[in-house]
C-alpha cells in the first residue's frame, strides 16, 4: 500500500517537475503510434496521404489525446493552480492602484495579528532556548489551597521531600533569583544570578561550553563550594571571554568564588526574558543571604522548581504522584501549610504568577488584533464585490467562450488569495518592525528584562494560513457574485442591471465593518479610561520629588552591622547634601507588585474557621526605615512612627494601617497592643492611614510596618525626598554611596514615580494597542462607507440624472444619499454598540474599577463615529447632488 | 465489418492492457493491435482512450514503461508488467470471471 503511494507520488512528481520532458515522451509516442498506424494503412493498400488521414482520425486529434494523457498524470490540479496564480498575477497587474490598496488594507490588518502572534509566540510558545528535549520540562508550581491564590514558590525541605520521592520526574531542579556583586579589580559589577540546586545543569540537560557544572551532593555540603558559573554573555562582556578564567577566582559578594565554568551561549537560564549572568549553588545560600536561615526554613517561599519528566511519563500522572507526596508530607509534618497543592504544567519560561496574567492579556490583544484583520477583509470583500461588477463584461465573454463557472470561480478566488497571501507577506514586515520596536520600549523594571518578540517560521506559517483561509472566506462572495452573468445579458448591456443585490451585501459589510469598529474603538476608550483612572487612584502616599534606588547591602558581603552602620552614613550624607528633605528605606518599594507576608498571632483575636489552624493570620507588611512616613507623606493618624531611637535592641515595635485597626480591634484603641510574628513580640505605636501596597486594584487591606533594624532584610529600596530636582538626585546617591564604599556596586535610580508606574504597564500597553488598532480599524471602516456609497451614486448616475430632469432639487438628491449612508450608520452603530454591552465585561479585571459600560465612553466614541461617518458621506451625496441630468441621460 | 465491433464495456480496456502485456512487453500500437487480433477483430480498442490507460496504469505502478528499439528499429516506449500488476491482472480477471458468470446466469435465466 505505502509503496504504491510512494510510486503514485513519484510519478506525479516527475510529471510535475518535468513536465518539458513528459511532454517531449508523449509526443514522440503518439508520433510512434501514427506512423505505425500509417504504415498498417499503406500495407493495406491506401496512398501515403490517405494513410496518414485515416491513421490520425483513429487517434482522434492529437491534442486531445496529450491532453487526457496529461490528465492521466494526475498533476492537473497543481498545473492548473499555478495557471490560476499566474493568470491571477496578471490581472492584478492591470489594476494596480486596487492591488495596491487592497494589499495595503490586508497588510495593515494581518500585521496587526502577526504582531500579536510574534508576542505570544515569543513569551509563550517558544521553548526555553538552550535546553535538551523542552517539551519534556515541566513548571511545579506551589499553590496555596482552595482560595486560588497565586502560584508560589517553594521552601527548601518542600523541594528536597519532592526531589527524593518523585520517580515520574526524572529530576527536579530549584532556582531563586539572586543578586550579587562581582568584584575583579576595583570597581563591582552586579550581576543577576540564580541560586541554583547541583542538578540543575543536568536536569535542563546543558553542556559546559567551557569547565564544568555543580557536581552532585553539592546542596548538601552547606557553604563548602564557594563556585560560580557564568553566562556567555556576562563572560564575553565582564571577563573579555577569557578562557583563562576558568578555575580562577573573583570577589562575589566580597568572598573568594571559584569560576568552574561558562554556560553556552544559546542558555539564557529557565526564565530566558529576564537576564542571567550567573549561577551559584544552592548550598552557598546562607553564606549569600545571612541572617535567613532560608535553607533550613519548611515554610519558607523562595524557590522555583523545574522538572523533567520521566520517559512516557505524563504531566496528568506526576500531578497525581505530587499530590501524594504532599499528602504525605502534611500527615507526617505540621510545617506544610494544609492548603498547598502542587501545579504541574509544560514550562513556558514565564514564572507562574506571571503566566496566567499574560495568556488573559496577549487573548485579549489577539481578539482586538482579529477584528482588525476583520475589517480590512471586509474592506477588501467590498472591493472585490465592485470589481466583480466592473468586469462583468469580462466574465460574461468568458462563460460565452466555454469557460465553466467552477473554474471562473476558482481564478477569482486564486486572485483573492493571491491578494491576501501578499497582504500576509506585508503584515509580516509590519510584525518585524512593530516587534522591534516593542522590544526596544525601555521598562523600568528593577531585573534586566529582555524580550525578543520577533516573529520566526511559525507565526509565518500562521500568517500565511490565515491569508489562505481569509482569502477563500473573503472572495467566495464575490466570485459567486461575479459569475453570475447571463452571457447574452452581459454582452449586450455591459454594465447596467443586477445591482441591488450585490450592493446590498456591499451595505451589509460596512454595516459589520462599523459595529466592529466601534467595538474596537470602544474598548480602546475604556482602557483609556482606566489609564486615566488608574493615575487618578489614590495611592495614599505622594510620589513627586522622591527618589528611589534599589541596595543590596547583603549582594555587597556586608555583615548586619557593617550594613546599618552603611545606611546611617547614606542617610547622614545625603541629608547633608542640598535640597534633601528626608531620606529612608522601605522594602518590597511600593506598588511593584511584590507582596512580603508573615503569620502573625494577633492579640485578643480568635481567627475564623477558614484561616490559619493555629489561630494566626497571614498579614501583608513591609519594612521601614525612620522617617518613611514623612518621606512619602502618609499620615500617622494615631500615635507615632519609627524613629532613630527604635533600635535593634530597643523593646520590637510595629505599626499598622487602619484597615488592620478596624479589622481586628474594633472599637479598642490600638496603641500598645501586640502582634507576635516569626521574631517575636511587637507593640504597636502607631496607625498609619490606608494606602495602596502591591497594586492599585487592590481593596483595603490590613497591613503592618516593621522597623528595618529590628527586622533586618538584605535588600531594600532608598527612597529621598527633595524639595528641588529629583533628577539630579540621581547623582547624589551615587557620590554618597561611592564616598563611604568605592566597591559598592553602583545604584541606578529613578524616581519613585517612574518606579510605581509599572503598575499601570499592562493599561498602557492595553490602551495604546486598543487605541491604535480601533483608529485603524475605524478609518478602514470609514473608507469602506464612502466607496460603497460612492460606487452606490455612481451606479444610480441615470437613476438620480432622471430625478433631477423630473425636478428633484440638489438639496432632495443630497439628503437622500445621506439619508441611506446615515441608515448604515445607524444600524452599524446599534449593533456595535449591542457588541460592546456584551464583550467589554471580559476586560473588567484590566479596567480598575471603571464600569465595562462606563456612561462617558458609551456616549462620547458612538457620538465622534457618528460625526466621522458624516464627514465621509457628505462627499458622495455632495457629489450625487452634483449631477449634471443632461449628462447623465446622455451617457446612458 | 464494422457491425461485428463491440466497444469496449467500461473499466475492461485496463485489464485487456495488463492482460495482453502479461504475454511480453510491448508498445501502445503493439497493444491495440494484439488485442484486436486476437478478438478476432471483435473488441475494437479506442486508440484515443488507450494512451490515457496506459499512462493511468504505470502512474498506479502496475505496469512500468521503458524506451526500447521496435522491430523496425524505431525508438518507442515499450510497456512491462510489474510484480504488482501481476496480483491486479490476477484479482481483476478473478472479479471479470465471476461479473461474467453472474450476468451470464441471470440472463439463462427463464
Amino acid at each position: 500500500m505505502l509503496s504504491r503511494v510512494w510510486s503514485d507520488l513519484r510519478y506525479r512528481l516527475r510529471a510535475l517537475m518535468r513536465s518539458r520532458t513528459v511532454t517531449r515522451e508523449i509526443d514522440a509516442e503518439l508520433q510512434f503510434h501514427l506512423e505505425q498506424e500509417a504504415s498498417k494503412h499503406r500495407q493495406a493498400g491506401l496512398d501515403p496521404i490517405e494513410a496518414q488521414r485515416k491513421a490520425a482520425l483513429g487517434l482522434g486529434g492529437l491534442g486531445h489525446v496529450r491532453e487526457e494523457v496529461r490528465d492521466a498524470h494526475g498533476t492537473v490540479l497543481v498545473t492548473r493552480l499555478i495557471q490560476d496564480a499566474r493568470f491571477a498575477l496578471r490581472m492584478l497587474g492591470k489594476s494596480p492602484t486596487f492591488t495596491v490598496v487592497a494589499v495595503l488594507a490586508i497588510a495593515l490588518g494581518s500585521g496587526a495579528v502577526t504582531t500579536i502572534v510574534s508576542a505570544a509566540n515569543a513569551l509563550l510558545l517558544r521553548p526555553i532556548p538552550g535546553i535538551e528535549a523542552p517539551d519534556r520540562v515541566v513548571d511545579l508550581n506551589r499553590t496555596a489551597g482552595p482560595q486560588g491564590r497565586e502560584p508560589r514558590t517553594s521552601s527548601y525541605p518542600l523541594y528536597v521531600a519532592l526531589r527524593d520521592q518523585s520517580r515520574l520526574l526524572s529530576g527536579i531542579a530549584a532556582w531563586s533569583a539572586a543578586q550579587l556583586t562581582i568584584t575583579a579589580g576595583a570597581q563591582g559589577t552586579t550581576a543577576f544570578a540564580n541560586l541554583a540546586s547541583d542538578n540543575y545543569f543536568a536536569v535542563l540537560g546543558v553542556r559546559p561550553l567551557l569547565g564544568r557544572f555543580f557536581a552532585t551532593g553539592d546542596d548538601r555540603a552547606r557553604g563548602a563550594h564557594a563556585e560560580i558559573v557564568l553566562s556567555e554573555g556576562f563572560w564575553r562582556q565582564r571577563f573579555g571571554g577569557d578562557s583563562a578564567l576558568i578555575g580562577k577566582a573573583v570577589s562575589v559578594n566580597g568572598s573568594p568564588y571559584v569560576v568552574i565554568g561558562v554556560a553556552p551561549a544559546a542558555f539564557r537560564g529557565v526564565a530566558p526574558l529576564v537576564r542571567t549572568d550567573a549561577w551559584v549553588p544552592l548550598g552557598m545560600t546562607d553564606q549569600l543571604r545571612p541572617a535567613t536561615a532560608l535553607l533550613s526554613n519548611p515554610r519558607g517561599s523562595w524557590l522555583m522548581l523545574v522538572g523533567r519528566l520521566a520517559p512516557h511519563a505524563t504531566i496528568a500522572a506526576a500531578s497525581a504522584e505530587a499530590a501524594t507526596i504532599l499528602a504525605r508530607l502534611k500527615a507526617t509534618s505540621s510545617d506544610v501549610d494544609p492548603d498547598a497543592g502542587m501545579a504541574i504544567s509544560a514550562a513556558t519560561g514565564v514564572p507562574g504568577d506571571a503566566h496566567g496574567t499574560l495568556v488573559s492579556f496577549i487573548a485579549l490583544l489577539l481578539v482586538v488584533a482579529t477584528l482588525v484583520l476583520l475589517i480590512a477583509s471586509v474592506n477588501v470583500a467590498g472591493m472585490l464585490l465592485a470589481r466583480a461588477t466592473a468586469r462583468r463584461h469580462e466574465m460574461a465573454i468568458r462563460v460565452a467562450l466555454g469557460a465553466g463557472r467552477q473554474r471562473i470561480i476558482a481564478q477569482l478566488l486564486t486572485e483573492s488569495v493571491v491578494l491576501f497571501l501578499g497582504g500576509a507577506a506585508g503584515g509580516y514586515l509590519i510584525a518585524i518592525w512593530s516587534t522591534r520596536i516593542a522590544s526596544r520600549v525601555p521598562l523600568r523594571l528593577e531585573v534586566p528584562v529582555t524580550v525578543d518578540l520577533s516573529p520566526d517560521y511559525r507565526v509565518l506559517a500562521i500568517a500565511l494560513g490565515v491569508a489562505l483561509i481569509t482569502g477563500v472566506a473573503f472572495g467566495l462572495a464575490p466570485a459567486f457574485e461575479a459569475t453570475r452573468v447571463d452571457p447574452s445579458a452581459g454582452l449586450r448591456t455591459g454594465t447596467a442591471g443586477a445591482g441591488t443585490r450585490r450592493s446590498s451585501l456591499r451595505q451589509v459589510l460596512v454595516t459589520a465593518q462599523l459595529a466592529v469598529s466601534l467595538v474596537l474603538l470602544m474598548s480602546g476608550g475604556l482602557f483609556l479610561r482606566a489609564l486615566y483612572r488608574g493615575l487618578q487612584v489614590p495611592t495614599g502616599f505622594t510620589t513627586t520629588g522622591v527618589s528611589t534606588a534599589a541596595l543590596d547591602v547583603s549582594s555587597a558581603g556586608y555583615s548586619d552591622d557593617r550594613a546599618r552602620e552603611f545606611y546611617d552614613q547614606l542617610k547622614t550624607r545625603l541629608l547633608a547634601t542640598g535640597n534633601v528633605a528626608a531620606v529612608s528605606f522601605i522594602q518590597p518599594l511600593p506598588l511593584s507588585n511584590s507582596v512580603y507576608s508573615e503569620d502573625f498571632a494577633v492579640e485578643g483575636y480568635q481567627a475564623r474557621t477558614g484561616e490559619h489552624p493555629d489561630g494566626k493570620v497571614d498579614l501583608d507588611l513591609a519594612t521601614i526605615g525612620a522617617d518613611y512616613f514623612k518621606v512619602t507623606g502618609i499620615p500617622i493618624v494615631e500615635g507615632r512612627e519609627f524613629g532613630v531611637d527604635d533600635k535593634a535592641t530597643s523593646p520590637k515595635v510595629a505599626v499598622i494601617n487602619q484597615t488592620f485597626a478596624q479589622t481586628y480591634w474594633p472599637g479598642v484603641d490600638p496603641i500598645g497592643r501586640t502582634v507576635t510574628g516569626d521574631e517575636g513580640m511587637m507593640t504597636v505605636v502607631g496607625v498609619a492611614r490606608d494606602a495602596k501596597y502591591a497594586s492599585l486594584n487592590e481593596a483595603p487591606l490590613p497591613f503592618i510596618y516593621l522597623p528595618l533594624t529590628q527586622h533586618w532584610g538584605s535588600a531594600t529600596h532608598l527612597l529621598v525626598r527633595t524639595s528641588g530636582q529629583v533628577a539630579a538626585l540621581g547623582t547624589a546617591i551615587r557620590d554618597a554611596v561611592h564616598g563611604i564604599d568605592p566597591i559598592f556596586p553602583q545604584p541606578v535610580s529613578t524616581t519613585l514615580d517612574a518606579a510605581t508606574s509599572v503598575a499601570l504597564l499592562p493599561q498602557r500597553i492595553a490602551a495604546i494597542v486598543t487605541g491604535a488598532m480601533g483608529a485603524l480599524g475605524f478609518l478602514l471602516a470609514l473608507i469602506g462607507l464612502y466607496g460603497t456609497l460612492a460606487y452606490r451614486v455612481s451606479q444610480r448616475a441615470r437613476e438620480i440624472g432622471l430625478r433631477m430632469a423630473l425636478g428633484a432639487d440638489r438639496v432632495a438628491v443630497m439628503r437622500m444619499v445621506l439619508r441611506e449612508g446615515m441608515r448604515l450608520v445607524a444600524i452599524g452603530g446599534a449593533i456595535g454598540m449591542a457588541l460592546a454591552v456584551a464583550t467589554t465585561r471580559v476586560m473588567s479585571r484590566f479596567l480598575f474599577g471603571v464600569s465595562p459600560l462606563d456612561p462617558l465612553v458609551f456616549a462620547a466614541i458612538p457620538a465622534a463615529l457618528v460625526c466621522a461617518a458624516f464627514l465621509a458621506i457628505i462627499v458622495p451625496a455632495r457629489k450625487a447632488a452634483a449631477t449634471n441630468p443632461l449628462d447623465t441621460l446622455r451617457n446612458n | 465489418m464494422t457491425d461485428t465491433r463491440l466497444d469496449l464495456p467500461q473499466g475492461t480496456l485496463d485489464l485487456l492492457i495488463l492482460r495482453t502485456l502479461s504475454l511480453t512487453p510491448m508498445h501502445g500500437w503493439a497493444i491495440s493491435e494484439r488485442i484486436q487480433q486476437v478478438s478476432r477483430d471483435t473488441l475494437q480498442v479506442p486508440q484515443g482512450s488507450l494512451y490515457p490507460a496506459l499512462h493511468r496504469l504505470e502512474r498506479r505502478g502496475w505496469i512500468k514503461a521503458r524506451w526500447g528499439a521496435s522491430d523496425n528499429n524505431r525508438k518507442a516506449k515499450f510497456y512491462q508488467l510489474t510484480r504488482s500488476g501481476e496480483r491486479q491482472l490476477a484479482n481483476e480477471t478473478r472479479d471479470w470471471a465471476r461479473l461474467s458468470d453472474a450476468v451470464a446466469l441471470v440472463l439463462r435465466m427463464s
